[in-house]
């Protein structure tokens, strides 16, 4: 399969080991099958000669043989490995390289668990394969070949006879390819489900225990396991049948020998030195036996293997840096959308025509229903994802997307696009270039992804935490920060306090090997992350979500400081951290449905106006009673 | 948060012998007795057939052979050809049964190290990654395998093999025997010599590789930080280093092992040769027959095979042994949170529920909750409010006692909570966690994990009640839409919905909202609310949040300090007091009040 001459490719960049390992087993190999004929010799001329200085010449060849055959089959071995390691640093640093360079959409379509299986035990199985693999296959047709060839100046006659084993070796080849390793893979595939059960079960297990699911969940558990357990003991049960089945036709093979040499001998045909020379080669034979049906299975498990991990290189999707980037040393933080449509692989249209224009240094607020599209949007800056390249255009609130051809099917009809208008039931629709996200004014596909990403700081809805220490964490972007540039992030982000009161201070572990921190802890650590990274375009996804009021007014005022000459954006579902932002943009189902100051919103009396005073009502039906008997000012 | 993802393993700690180890894996063998025995008997029959039949092919070259006797050849061919058919089915009834065995004790030991798991209390948790967890139950009682469904019995057979090859032998010829048996010294050195240097090479390439796969894992859980702060670069170079690493630790290890199989089969040419040799010049004497010394050939390959496979499944020995150091480990682990033996279920609950003088922490010496003090009566509803890491998450974990109090009680209708079944406590306290989980699957599969049974109405008025119809059904395949790994293909705000949903349509007596809609839009919360008398009828709810509609219309409204509670009444009794509960929200009510640099910039 293609896999494979793939991963052969891999190995002949190493083109010295190669040719070498397989010299060396080749050559070892030799010596190993000639050996029988010093016994051969030595029952049927030296014994009958009675010469003991023949006799020992002879031993000595035999000794000799061996130890020739162990040399070169230690080189073999050695030199396989240098080429298997070398084929395997090499694929992994590419693989590695390949994880870093994937858009989100990878991550969002493929299990972690996956892909780590790809990285990891698909890559040691393909070692195996490149270590004994071809080694193996290689040192099976030898001796098959070899063995026959020895077999023959022995007697002509008898190996015609043996020939007949060939047809043998080659079925229990082919049916162990056919029959034994289905259910082998069968189990392997089962152990995959009840592993990743298994894994869910164990993250989830907080869920698990507060809905007191114990029972039905260890009765999933169970069923998947069984699963395994029958597939397995079959697996095992073919196995041990078919294993020993070459042996056994070997052994079969010598038990006629004996007659048919026994009877032979009697014609004057077949010397004791022959018999027992064949006897030895017969029993050889077993081992290219083994050895190609070993290899076959090591060749169809790497194959799997090696399309598994090559899918990993082969996605290097459509996030691309460009032939010719745009070089940039800094930026000053203008963000444009412009008619952006965009969907996660679906055909659902998450966005659906954004135009957006922000000027450097604005604050804009994103504010709009759960699942309205907001962080999508901001998640196109950084292009952890790319908008749709076709053009797209929305009819009675529905996004439709044209074809190769400029056609749309609506409905019924079929139409198509004539000088960029589309004319629907009389109505004519301009249809607009293919969406684009530019960053000053520059469209944001044309820089490298790292230049681009190195200046926008994002604080994700859920951040990600690594176990390692506070400090390394909020310096994640620059590694060589100062403590005094932590600290200062840390402060802006309201969590230095909180750190001092740990004992070990920007030292201390969190996470897995360490302390756990509240939900409101982490976000801030998050933040102060984004800080650190001093980018020119600040992103704040719902990050104070679990952030005290008090506190998240704190942040805001440290972050206006911060703010100064950054462009920033700040996706939140509160309306009071957000009336200061220069710009509020309402989304709805992945609109844009309203835009601008709270002033200019309020007077427009739109989804703003009315959010707005739901909430006030809200929060201030009661607070008003409050602060009234309290004689206190109130506001608005 | 991490991803879930299988770390590799580290070291043994050596915290149980070999012996141990070994004894309480074979434990889980005795359990099949009947077939423990029956694989006895097959496996001497198969050592008996195996000595047997380098005899017969002696008879056949110094008996028949050139005896003219077609009778006898045939009869010898017979013999040979039928004790190889013998040979193979007792080794193929022997090793199927003996697989049987093994897998089934193999799924035992995982269902109860699963079943174990699910009893441990959340302290174990948070000091174990999930991923060396999820390890235990897959990768190291997948290492014990082979030892049990094959290794054991074949080590025991192997042993047996060669102890009753070396006994046979001398009866033959003691000469030859001592020669054969002589290079057993030789290759038992070579063996131990070279073993401690595999033993090496192996240790450091299973620390290398569990270096590449938890850099590995860190990188894929940790790919949207690591794009997003551009860190590919040093990230590549810290792989680098790891993966470098691992490829010297493999070449060393290759060295090793290209050397050591090699050299013993070398060993056992040598004893061939000396077969030759001695058995050769004794042919020219004719004190020997032709036949014994290739019997000898032949027993001398029988000989040294079982030694190579012992020495051999060395290293698999290792591996196992170090598997079931860490199952056994965990195992062992009692839970520090679990029933009493006398615990009794929860009898229906109307809701009433009191903290009191409750000490606790999660390290020692640091206690978060201080003599912490509330009564809350059924039916009421309970807003906790208060600064990040006041305790407010800490409390809800000790009335669902996924910790213990220090000291103090938690009582649910006069119960202490440490009195009743952890099961029946948590069916009847329904919690919508901080950050939700959400299994793969469908929206709707994940709803329905609070309720198995439920009927599709119950279903969608649990949906309806919570205002989360409309952002639902706007989901590509609505209900029916995949969710993804942990839910990651909704948004955030629609992973709480579906937790919240799943949260009461189990139907709870006591209803627990941690920051359930933190990031719930404006309109959905506000439906929340609305709906939210009807949510909490009968139930006794505690709600944690920190924006001020989620919390206004609480019966109560407690304010945390630093575990401690400072304040506590209405939303306009706390306003009025003019305390932590009004400076943490007179910002939110009157945002001017604080002056605003940012407005000078227009
Ligand atoms: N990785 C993904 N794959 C498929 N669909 C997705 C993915 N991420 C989000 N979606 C869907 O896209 C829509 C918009 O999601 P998005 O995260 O942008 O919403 P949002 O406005 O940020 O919502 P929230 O306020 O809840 O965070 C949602 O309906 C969601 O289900
Ligand atoms: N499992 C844990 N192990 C050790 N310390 C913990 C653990 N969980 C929480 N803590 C610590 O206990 C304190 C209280 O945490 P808790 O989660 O109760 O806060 P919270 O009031 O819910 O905060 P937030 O509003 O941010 O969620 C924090 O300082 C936190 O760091
Ligand atoms: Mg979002």
């Amino acid at each position: 399969m293609g896999y494979i001459s793939r991963l052969t490719q891999y190995a002949l960049k190493y083109r010295g080991h190669f040719f070498g390992f397989l010299t060396a087993a080749g050559i070892g190999t030799v010596f190993n099958v000639i050996s029988p004929l010093v016994l051969v010799e030595i029952i049927d001329s030296v014994i009958v000669l009675g010469d003991y200085g023949l006799l020992v010449t002879y031993t000595l060849l035999y000794l000799a043989l061996t130890a020739f055959y162990m040399i070169f089959d230690t080189t073999g071995r050695y030199v396989a490995a240098l080429m298997a390691q070398h084929v395997i640093y090499d694929l992994r640093s590419e693989l590695y390289d390949s994880l870093m360079e994937k858009d989100l959409a990878f991550y969002d379509q493929n299990e972690t668990g996956q892909i780590l299986a790809r990285v990891t035990t698909d890559v040691t199985t393909m070692r195996e394969f490149l270590f004994w693999g071809y080694r193996v296959i290689f040192i099976g047709i030898v001796t098959l070949i070899g063995t026959y060839i020895v077999m023959w100046t022995v007697s002509p006659e008898l190996t015609l006879i043996m020939l007949t084993l060939v047809p043998f070796i080659f079925t229990f080849v082919i049916v162990f390819a056919k029959k034994v390793r289905p259910v082998l893979y069968a189990a392997r595939s089962q152990y995959g489900v009840l592993s990743s059960v298994l894994a869910e079960n164990v993250v989830g297990m907080r869920v698990v225990q507060s809905f007191a699911t114990a029972d039905r969940e260890y009765a999933r558990v169970d069923e998947e396991n069984r699963g395994f357990l029958k597939l397995r003991v079959e697996a095992l049960r073919l196995l041990s049948f078919y294993r020993p089945i070459l042996p056994t036709i070997f052994g079969i093979a010598v038990g006629a020998l004996i007659y048919f040499g026994g009877t032979g001998y009697d014609a004057g045909g077949l010397s004791f030195g022959q018999f027992v020379g064949f006897v030895t080669l017969v029993s050889m034979l077993v081992l290219p036996g083994r050895f190609l049906s070993w290899g076959v299975g090591m060749y169809q498990r790497a194959s799997a293997s090696a399309e598994r991990a090559f899918y990993i290189l082969d996605v290097r999707d459509e996030l691309m840096d460009p032939a010719e980037p745009v070089c940039v040393d800094e930026i000053k933080g203008a963000v444009d959308f412009e008619n952006v449509y965009f969907s996660y692989r679906g055909n659902n249209f998450i966005l659906q025509g954004v135009d957006l224009h922000v000027k450097p240094g604005q604050v804009v607020a994103l504010l709009g229903g759960t699942g309205s599209g907001k962080t999508s949007l901001i998640n196109l800056i950084p292009r952890f994802y790319d908008v749709d390249d076709q053009r797209a255009f929305v009819y009675e609130g529905k996004a439709y997307r044209l074809n190769d051809k400029n056609c749309v099917e609506i409905g019924e009809k079929k139409l198509m696009v004539v000088d960029e208008e589309l004319e629907i039931d009389c109505q004519k629709i301009a249809i607009r270039k293919p969406g684009r996200v530019l960053v000053d004014g520059v469209d944001v596909r044309s820089y490298r992804i790292e230049d681009i990403r190195r200046h926008i700081g994002i604080v994700h809805q859920d951040p990600f935490l690594f176990t390692d220490s506070i400090r390394e964490n909020i310096a994640f972007a620059r590694p060589e920060a100062t403590l005094e540039e932590v600290q200062s992030a840390a402060e802006a982000a309201m969590i230095h306090d909180f750190v001092m009161t740990l004992e070990k201070g920007y030292d201390t572990v969190i996470g897995e090997r360490g302390i756990t921190l509240s939900g409101g802890q982490k976000q801030r650590v998050a933040i102060a992350r984004a800080l650190l990274a001093n980018p020119k375009i600040l992103i704040l996804d719902d990050s104070t979500s679990s952030v005290d009021a008090k506190t998240e007014m704190m942040i805001q005022k440290a972050l206006e400081n911060l703010m100064a000459g950054r462009t920033t954006f700040i996706i939140t579902h509160r309306l009071s951290t957000i009336r200061n932002a220069d710009l509020i943009v309402m989304m709805e189902k992945g609109q844009i449905v309203e835009m601008g100051s709270h002033e200019y919103l309020i007077s427009q009396e739109g989804l703003y106006s009315s959010i707005f005073h739901t909430l006030t009502e809200m929060e201030l039906a009661a607070s008003y009673v409050g602060t009234k008997t309290e004689g206190g000012d109130f506001g608005e | 948060m991490s991803g879930h993802m299988v770390a590799d393993e580290e070291e043994r700690t050596y915290a149980y012998s070999d012996g141990d180890l070994l004894k309480r894996m074979i434990r889980y063998l005795l359990a099949y007795r009947r077939r423990f025995a029956a694989v006895s008997v097959l496996v001497a029959l198969s050592i008996g057939v195996d000595i047997w039949i380098p005899f017969v092919l002696r008879q056949a070259i110094d008996v028949d052979f050139g005896s003219g006797n077609a009778q006898a050849l045939l009869f010898t061919s017979l013999l040979y050809i039928v004790l190889q058919i013998a040979a193979w089915l007792t080794t193929f009834a022997y090793e199927y049964i003996m697989a049987t065995m093994g897998q089934h004790a193999i799924y035992t030991m995982r269902q109860e190290l699963y079943d174990h798991l699910q009893g441990m209390s959340q302290d174990f948790y948070d000091k174990s990654s999930s991923g060396r967890i999820i390890s235990r139950l897959i990768n190291d009682v997948e290492r014990m395998s082979e030892l049990l469904s094959e290794g054991l019995f074949s080590s025991f057979a192997q042993i047996f093999i060669v102890l009753a090859i070396g006994t046979v032998i001398f009866t033959v010829d003691i000469q030859l025997a001592l020669i054969t048996l002589g290079v057993v010294p030789v290759l038992l050195v070579t063996t131990i010599y070279f073993r401690r240097y595999l033993r090496e090479a192996y240790r450091r390439t299973r620390k290398t590789i569990s270096s590449v796969t938890s850099n590995f894992a860190e990188s894929i859980s940790g790919a949207k930080e690591t794009k997003s702060f551009t860190r590919e670069k040093k990230s590549m170079d810290r792989f680098t280093e790891v993966n470098r690493k691992d490829y010297q630790s493999n070449v060393d290890a290759g060295k090793a092992n290209a050397t050591f199989f090699p050299s013993i089969r070398f060993i056992s040419g040598l004893g061939v040769f000396l077969i030759l040799l001695v058995g050769g010049s004794r042919l020219i004497q004719g004190t020997i027959t032709l036949g014994t010394v290739v019997m000898f050939i032949q027993f001398s390959d029988r000989f040294f095979r079982p030694i190579l496979t012992i020495a051999n499944f060395y290293t698999s020995v290792q591996s196992a042994f170090a598997g079931a150091e860490r199952v056994f480990t965990v195992l062992d682990t009692e839970p520090t949170v679990r029933d009493k033996p006398d615990a009794i279920p929860l009898p229906p609950i109307k809701g009433n529920i009191t903290f009191d003088h409750v000490h606790f922490g999660y390290l020692e010496d640091i206690p978060v909750l201080k003599d912490f003090e509330l009564e809350i009566q059924a039916g009421e509803t309970i807003a906790l409010v208060g600064d990040t890491g006041a305790g407010k998450t800490t409390v809800i974990n000790l009335l669902n006692r996924f910790y213990d109090v220090w000291s103090g009680s938690v009582r649910v209708d006069g119960f202490d909570v440490r009195d009743l079944t952890l099961e029946s406590l948590r069916s009847r306290i329904g919690v919508v966690l901080q950050s939700p989980f959400l299994f793969m699957g469908t929206v709707r599969d994940n709803i329905r994990y609070g309720k198995h049974d439920a009927s599709e109405e119950e279903l969608l008025d649990a949906v309806e009640a919570i205002g989360a119809s409309r952002v639902l059904s706007n989901l590509e395949n609505g209900l029916e839409t995949e969710v993804g790994e942990r839910g990651a293909r909704l948004s955030e705000g629609e992973r709480q919905l579906v937790s919240f949903a799943r949260a009461l349509l189990a139907d709870p007596s006591i209803l627990i909202l941690d920051e359930a809609t933190s990031s719930v839009d404006i309109y959905t919360e506000y439906a929340i609310q609305r709906g939210m008398k009807r949510l909490l009828k009968n139930r006794t709810s505690i709600v944690i949040a920190h924006r001020l509609s989620t919390i206004v219309n609480a019966d109560r409204i407690v304010v945390l300090e630093n575990g401690e509670i400072v304040e506590a009444g209405k939303h306009s009794e706390l306003m009025a007091l003019k305390g932590k509960y009004y400076s943490l929200y007179e910002l939110q009510i009157h945002p001017r009040a604080m002056k605003v640099p940012s407005k000078d910039r227009e």
